[in-house]
């Protein structure tokens, strides 16, 4: 998902859930810094680098793919991007190469959705926006691997885009071109995505670089066909996958309020969204690449208050100028702490699941740990 | 869309496919091979050009044959590759309902698997038993006899489920 949804839908989720306007800034704020959060700018404000929640695209063009490294990537970007459907899953006649791969494929409701929510329940509002960005990203990053690997994330070049009209549903070929630099052009169905690369292990080969930006547009609904699901073709309806995502987040962050007592997966706060619903899904159904205005604007008539734009370095300093003791108490503090500990928590069901992607994740890691000085980089 | 017949038939396309572009890289193959012999097998090219100067014709004419010949055995084994590979790479997309490729694919499997037990019974010329050379001979012959079976019988199963799918069609319809 975009910052549309991650900044300014969940703004419109948390306060449905109940919070006021600071505490939606802090978990939106702190859902889109997700997406941001890399190894350079923890550099660069003196932050452990465990705390990394994403990898820049130039990061990545230096990154090894190694087995270290693969480890790396896989670390991040399962935890927070793709986060496992099912760590047992099971296909016939595949060797544990392949299915500790396969097993890595994003859903949403899986039993590591659960674990987000609890792990989140009782800690900050930063360690309550991570949890959001991961849960909303489960519906838009469904059928990928935050991990790179040709036999799971490649798919074939025969994308449709499925148009619903007064006739019915018919179809539009998607055309993709390989030019980052240019915009996706939806009225046209023309698209960029990753260029087919061999390798099984390389870097464009992680996640859904193959189908470009499709899964982050709430407009699109699209049928295409991935390698892991032998010749079975898959539709991906965003407007409904995204209309389930905002009202998940709504009971998730309800949940976190103690206002529900237990998490389940499948759950959704349907009634409480209700009387948006027009108004959400024209949101949702719009097409058009960035629905940040859309939402703003929804999210203001709520709130009766002003939302102020994301800006990256709105707590840099804070966090900088505070002694090394006190900075768990910063937002950034707070949010690096609540990274380091979801992050261990993902790696560590998947290390127990017999799955070595992501490493030797044998203990679990809380938000004191952080604290204490267990991942504390020493500057000159 | 994701019914048996529609899943069989885009897994036997592409498998179909994928053994047509396989044998058009194996004929490539063979005539890089070919090229290979004429340039650096310098025992066979002596024991050729013996022969024709026997005959009694002069170098420039020993010369011009041993390149017509080879160019014409490189393009006829390039001919038959590509239009068996191609027939089978069109008839997989769809483009294309002939199904010529087939004839040639049993008569060049029936070749390829007659001449294969020559290997073992010393008919190549210049050496005695299976060498090296013969090992790696062996393994592309049987890759080829591997690629002409997938080729037959994905084609086979194409038509099966092709039929299956239209019944189905003709069912719903």
């Amino acid at each position: 998902m975009q910052e549309d949804f991650h900044y300014y839908a969940t703004y419109c989720a948390a306060y449905l859930a109940g919070y006021d306007h600071a505490e939606c800034m802090d978990i939106c704020y702190s859902a889109q810094f997700v997406d941001l959060c890399s190894a350079t700018l923890l550099s660069k404000i003196k932050a452990p680098a465990a705390a990394a929640t994403t990898q820049l695209q130039l990061e990545m063009m230096d990154t090894r793919t190694d087995v270290i490294g693969l480890q790396n990537i896989t670390r991040i970007w399962s935890s927070f991007h793709f986060l496992p459907k099912d760590l047992k899953a099971s296909h016939n006649r595949r060797p544990k190469v392949y299915m500790n791969k396969y097993r890595l494929i994003c859903g949403p409701n899986g039993e590591l959705v659960k674990r987000t929510a609890e792990l989140a329940k009782g800690k900050s509002l930063q360690a309550a926006g991570i949890a959001m960005h991961v849960i909303a990203d489960t519906w838009a990053h469904a059928y990928f691997a935050g991990t790179p690997s040709l036999v799971i994330n490649n798919t074939t070049d025969d994308f449709y885009e499925i148009i619903s009209g007064d006739e019915g549903e018919t179809e539009r070929k998607i055309h993709f071109r390989h030019s980052t630099s240019t915009p996706d052009d939806p009225g046209n169905s023309i698209y960029s995505n990753s260029l087919f690369q061999r390798n099984e292990n390389t870097i464009m080969n992680l996640g859904h670089g193959r189908a470009g930006h499709l899964p982050d547009y709430s407009f699109i609904k699209y049928r295409y066909m991935p390698a892991w699901n032998d010749y079975r073709i898959i539709v991906k309806d965003n407007p409904s996958d995204y209309w389930n995502a905002f009202c998940q987040l709504i009971y998730a962050m309800k949940y976190l309020r103690y206002d529900i007592g237990e998490f389940s997966t499948g759950t959704y706060s349907y009634d409480i969204a209700a009387p948006y619903e027009t108004r959400i899904k024209t949101i949702l159904g719009k097409r058009q690449i960035k629905a940040s205005d859309d939402w703003k604007a929804f999210g203001e008539e709520l709130s009766g208050e002003k939302i102020e734009d994301f800006d990256i370095n709105r707590y840099q300093d804070e966090y900088m100028s505070t002694s090394a003791e006190n900075r768990h108490d910063t937002f950034l503090g707070k949010f690096t702490d609540a990274a380091i500990a979801h992050k261990s928590m993902v790696c560590h069901e998947i290390y127990s699941s017999g799955n070595k992607l992501t490493g030797f994740e044998k203990i679990v890691h809380s938000v004191n740990d952080n604290r204490n000085g267990l991942f504390k980089k020493k500057h000159g | 869309m994701n019914s048996n017949s529609e899943v069989k038939l885009r897994q036997f396309r592409d498998t179909l496919e994928l053994a047509g572009k396989g044998y058009i890289f194996i004929g490539i193959w063979n005539v890089i091979k070919i090229f290979m012999t004429y340039t650096m097998q310098q025992s066979l090219m002596d024991e050729l050009i013996s022969d024709l100067k026997a005959q009694e014709l002069s170098s420039k004419e020993i010369n011009a044959t041993l390149i017509f010949a080879f160019a014409f055995v490189s393009l006829f084994i390039i001919m038959i590759h590509f239009y068996i590979g191609l027939g089978a790479i069109k008839y997989a997309r769809e483009k294309s309902v002939k199904k010529g490729y087939l004839v040639l694919s049993v008569i060049s499997l029936v070749i390829t698997a007659g001449l294969l037990p020559l290997y073992f019974l010393g008919a190549d010329y210049g050496g005695n038993g299976v060498d090296d050379k013969d090992i790696a001979s062996i393994l592309v012959d049987l890759t080829m006899i591997f690629i002409f079976v997938d080729i037959l019988y994905s084609t086979h199963m194409i038509k099966k489920h092709s039929a299956t799918a239209d019944d189905k069609e003709a069912i719903a319809g």
